[in-house]
């Protein structure tokens, strides 16, 4: 089966004191619409992007994203 | 629904509307006419003018009423959407540019080239539109 990028920003984002969409975005230099895109799967975003999202929760990139 | 998204379908719809007239109604009574090329430049004409009308009064309603999103610059998945729309549709104006252009004028007369190469244009708009709302909906990778 192929591998596909998963990722746990919904689960970050909760522990993140319930932090929206759009705050993330803001964040990261992406609109809500990509931020709910990337959390549903159907946008898998840039290197730099994924460090960017890592970074504002304060995780490892692997904690954000994975390869499985 | 993201901005560029929304701003897809209305060009998309408006393209789509706009020259299926021009073409289904319009070209052909040229064709049928005096065959002049001063006919087409006056048959094209209002249409591009009603079809520019509308895109400017559309994309204004468009950004209006999404006034939040419309002033988002367009992030990395827009310009990743973008980027293979216009790939596809670069090819597509490429090979009907060559067909029109190159085979063209040794069987067509000009009236015929002209409307020919709008419609190839027309084509790589609609076909780069619907590309765009195919990203947006379906998911884009990379």
């Amino acid at each position: 089966m192929a591998k596909t990028i998963h990722n746990n920003i919904r689960t970050l984002r909760f522990h993140a004191d319930e932090m929206t969409q759009a705050d993330l975005g803001e964040r990261v230099g992406l609109t809500r619409q990509t931020i709910a895109a990337i959390e549903q799967g159907k946008y898998s975003p840039s290197l730099e992007t994924a460090f960017k999202i890592a970074d504002v929760f304060g995780v490892p990139l692997d904690q954000a994203f994975s390869w499985s | 629904m993201a901005f560029h998204e929304k701003m897809a379908w209305f060009t998309l719809i408006s393209f789509t509307v706009t020259y299926a007239i021009y073409f289904g109604i319009a070209a052909p009574a040229v064709e049928f006419g005096r065959n002049n090329m001063l006919d087409i430049v006056w048959t094209f004409g209002p249409v591009a003018a009603v079809h520019g009308l509308i895109s400017g009064i559309g994309s204004a309603a468009i950004a209006i009423a999404a006034r939040r999103d419309a002033r988002n610059m367009a992030d990395e998945r827009d310009h990743a959407i973008d980027r293979k729309a216009t790939t596809v549709a670069y090819y597509i104006m490429l090979t009907g540019m060559i067909l029109v252009g190159v085979a063209g004028p040794f069987t067509l007369p000009p009236y015929k080239i002209v409307n020919l190469s709008l419609a190839v244009i027309v084509i790589c708009q609609i076909v780069h539109d619907a590309l765009v709302i195919h990203g947006y909906r379906r998911g884009s990778h990379g």
